[in-house]
């Protein structure tokens, strides 16, 4: 499965690092800080091409 | 065609509790994880778990302390959260 | 694509317009959903202009904004005055749902 991860905060905290990093051992997994990538268009094309979204 | 949505309640307990129990308008299966703390033991909150309850909308937490709600780790509820369509961490 | 934004916060309201817009462009319609402190962003222009474009669907929960004494009146009719009904029904029809 993808899946996507869109960071609000600008440090994830331990729970989030522990869940992504659970995830990546059996999913392709992709991270993007809001707060540093404004590239819209692309968040979008990840957010429509991936299996799953979370907002973090 | 019913949903399985994830809402994980963070640090706005109140407000993620009360949009748990209004997930279940759309008749969707609704999950509620409890994240990282004891659930604040307000009117509303104690309310809205009982609702939950009620309308058999399963919850779980990662935080022994909340002991009227099923225990998961942090492992087993990442775990979890690939079976859900839509996850809404609050 | 249809793509929900549940807006709880008003940490991120270039993010929401960016993202909202950049979906549009692409031929995706999009769904707001405003609660908690998301509903503090209703009044900005911003948001007032978006509410009317093809393709986007703006609600928002009263019971949030009466909360936290956010003024609705005035507000353009596209932006429904709703409650947690309409955001259970953006998580049903979506396809997806992201949380700014």
């Amino acid at each position: 499965m993808n899946i996507l991860y869109i960071l609000r905060q600008k440090n994830p905290d331990d729970t989030v690092k522990k869940i992504i990093e659970v995830h990546k051992k059996t999913n392709k997994v992709t991270i993007v800080n809001i707060n540093e990538n404004k590239n819209y268009g692309e968040i979008v094309d990840l957010i429509a091409s991936n299996d799953r979204v979370i907002s973090w | 065609m019913q949903k399985k949505i994830a809402i994980l309640v963070r640090d706005r307990q109140a407000e993620a509790l009360r949009m748990g129990v209004g997930a279940m308008l759309a008749d969707d299966l609704i999950t509620v994880f409890v994240m990282d703390g004891k659930v604040e033991e307000s009117e509303n909150n104690m309310m809205n778990l009982e609702t939950m309850n009620d309308m058999d909308i399963k919850t779980y937490t990662n935080c022994k302390e909340n002991s009227n709600i099923e225990y998961l780790s942090t492992e087993e509820i990442a775990q979890k959260l690939l079976e859900f369509d839509n996850i809404l961490p609050y | 694509m249809k793509l929900g934004i549940l807006v709880n916060t008003d940490k991120h309201p270039d993010d929401v317009i960016g993202i909202t817009k950049a979906a549009l462009s692409k031929g995706h319609t999009v769904t707001l959903f405003h609660m908690d402190n998301g509903t503090k962003l209703l009044g900005q222009p911003a948001f007032a202009a978006l509410c009317s474009t093809e393709g986007v669907a703006m609600s928002f929960c009263d019971h949030s904004a009466k909360g936290l004494n956010v003024a609705t009146e005035g507000l353009p009719a596209d932006i429904v005055c709703g409650s947690q009904f309409d955001n259970a029904n953006m998580n049903h029809d979506c396809d997806k749902v992201i949380v700014l």
